[in-house]
């Protein structure tokens, strides 16, 4: 998985689960995106993990839902690197 | 480590492309003179993940590109040479270059590497960089269990946990690998200490702990939240709900995920639990299952800074009381129907001392099926116990001052009951300091 491709799901499953107001940054926390408590947080895994049109599972990959260690206050650049790093081809 | 901000042209592209060291020398030294980036345009972060196809690096910039960088380049500072790369590209939110290290160079984490941009175009100030560059190391990491050689030799690749899905969390745990939390519900551990007071009454103390140590599982391509959660409240506060624990089996998921709707997920919460106060006199056995709408957030500046989030919940609650401090109640069935909602105002002010201001409501409407202990406090300090089946509100109002990442000021409203014994509140302040903790990346 490259970061391009990591960030095109971190796109489409951020705005799924959240809502995008102006520009996205690499710096910006999930929680600008109004990603923040437990049950939104466990909404986009779900997404990234399952979701077979805009989750890892597009690119042909899968990934462990106990590797995306996500709080709050994950960046947006974060949530890529653990998808680049975490990801194996399905 | 500092980024320097490369503007003048010519020469240090010249020095970057003959001698690396020196460059990297010159830039430690001016690091040191404290020059910083020239424009305010640098690099805010590099990192990197080894991959199936090789290193990937990943470089944050503070601004956004208006086009790709016009050049890359990695230094091998060791060897003093460039890696041979196999793409650089600008991604769709701009601010972030990925570069991807052909498969054949190896990077390790005892050499120092330079990464350099030159040619770059920022939008928004639109201003023009020759070259940044950014000293950076490569993480020491091991195999996810995938790719492990049979005798368990090392790739240079990202671990995956070895331990079964429900007990990822304790793993993390033991590795220490906690971040910072918004507030309760976010937190997996979480402790708020408080001062009460109630009226007519001295200050008293009362505290909250919460573990939520819930691992994740993947059950027909969903993932499933499975694993054990102790909530213990208690204080040397008479007048306010009695030192409770609640030890629950939580398994929650999914029901389902619309992509284009108001509502995000109907998310189905079920706990096994036990429902005690922390003397053990009045014990319940429950399940408890939960229908929770997440909705989507509200968002109510461009800055996205004011935000707020409401969580409607309906639910039953069915079990069996143990042992109860009223004897003709004791070894009852237990049957409730519960709604309720949870709303949360958000104003994220992100300043060093002030990091955000949050406003929580809770509230909770339980209707017992079948008769129930409830504990009244009259005014002369007497405690009665009732029973019956009329509905039992609580409601809770908070205003988190979050001072750090971590710390944050509360102050409480609660009125009303919640089990085992349905305590009546009255009007409750509370005013204390919180720890919420994550388990992030």
């Amino acid at each position: 998985m490259d970061f391009i491709t990591a960030e095109r799901i971190c796109l489409s499953c951020v705005r799924s689960v959240g809502k995008v107001v102006g520009k996205i940054g690499g710096q910006d926390p999930i929680s600008k995106f109004g990603i923040e408590d437990t049950s939104a947080i466990e909404d986009l895994v779900n997404r990234i993990v399952t979701d077979q049109d805009m989750g890892v599972p597009s690119a042909k990959h899968k990934v462990d839902p106990n590797r995306l260690r996500v709080s709050s206050t994950t960046t947006f650049a974060q949530l890529e690197q653990m998808i680049v790093e975490n990801s194996l081809p399905a | 480590m500092k980024t320097v901000c490369l503007h003048k042209k010519g020469v240090w592209k010249y020095l970057l492309s003959v001698n690396p060291w020196l460059c990297a020398c010159l830039f430690a030294v001016i690091s040191m003179a404290g020059s910083g980036a020239c424009f305010g345009q640098s690099i805010t972060d590099v990192s990197s993940a080894h991959t199936p196809t090789g290193w990937q690096i990943q470089v944050l910039l503070s601004d956004s590109l208006g086009k790709g960088p016009g050049t890359c380049k990695i230094v091998d500072l060791a060897r003093t040479r460039d890696l041979n790369l196999e793409s650089c590209s600008t991604s769709v939110i701009g601010n972030v270059v990925a570069i991807q290290v052909a498969p054949s160079e190896p990077m390790t984490s005892d050499v120092p590497y330079l990464v350099a941009l030159s040619n770059l175009d920022f939008t928004d100030p639109a201003r023009h960089v020759e070259v940044l560059v950014k000293l950076v190391k490569v993480p020491k990491s091991v195999a996810p269990e995938s790719e492990k050689s049979p005798t368990g030799s090392e790739t240079g690749h990202s671990s995956v946990s070895n331990s079964p899905c429900l007990l990822s969390r304790f793993g993390q745990i033991a590795r220490a690998k906690l971040g910072s939390a918004s507030g309760r519900d976010d937190s997996n551990l979480y402790f708020s200490g408080q001062i009460t007071h109630s009226s007519g009454q001295d200050f008293e103390g009362s505290y909250d702990v919460k573990a939520d140590l819930s691992g994740r599982c993947l059950i027909a391509n969903t993932v499933h939240l499975i694993g054990p959660v102790l909530d213990l409240k208690g204080g040397s506060d008479p007048n306010t709900t009695p030192d409770s624990l609640n030890f629950a089996l939580q398994w929650e998921f999914p029901l389902v995920s619309p992509r284009e709707a108001p509502i995000s997920s109907i998310r189905l919460a079920q706990f096994a639990k036990l429902e005690t106060t922390d003397d053990f006199l009045q014990r319940n056995i429950i399940y408890n299952a939960d229908l929770r709408g997440v909705f989507r957030p509200w968002i109510f500046n461009s800055a996205s800074t004011i935000r707020a989030h409401l969580r409607p919940v309906v639910g039953v609650e069915t079990g069996k009381n143990l042992r109860s401090i009223a004897p003709q109640l004791d070894g009852n069935g237990i049957a409730r129907l519960k709604a309720g909602t949870s709303f949360f105002l958000i104003f994220d002010l992100g300043k060093p001392g002030l990091q955000d201001v949050t406003f929580e409501t809770n509230y909770d409407r339980r209707w017992p099926l079948l008769n129930e202990i409830r504990l009244v406090r009259s005014q002369s300090g007497v405690t009665e116990i009732f029973s019956g089946t009329n509905p039992r509100d609580y409601v809770r109002q908070t205003v988190a001052i979050g001072l750090t990442k971590f710390v944050a000021i509360n102050v409480a409203y609660e009125y009303g009951s919640l089990p085992p014994v349905y305590q009546f509140v009255d009007n409750k302040f509370t005013f204390g300091i919180s720890l919420r903790a994550a388990f992030p990346k």
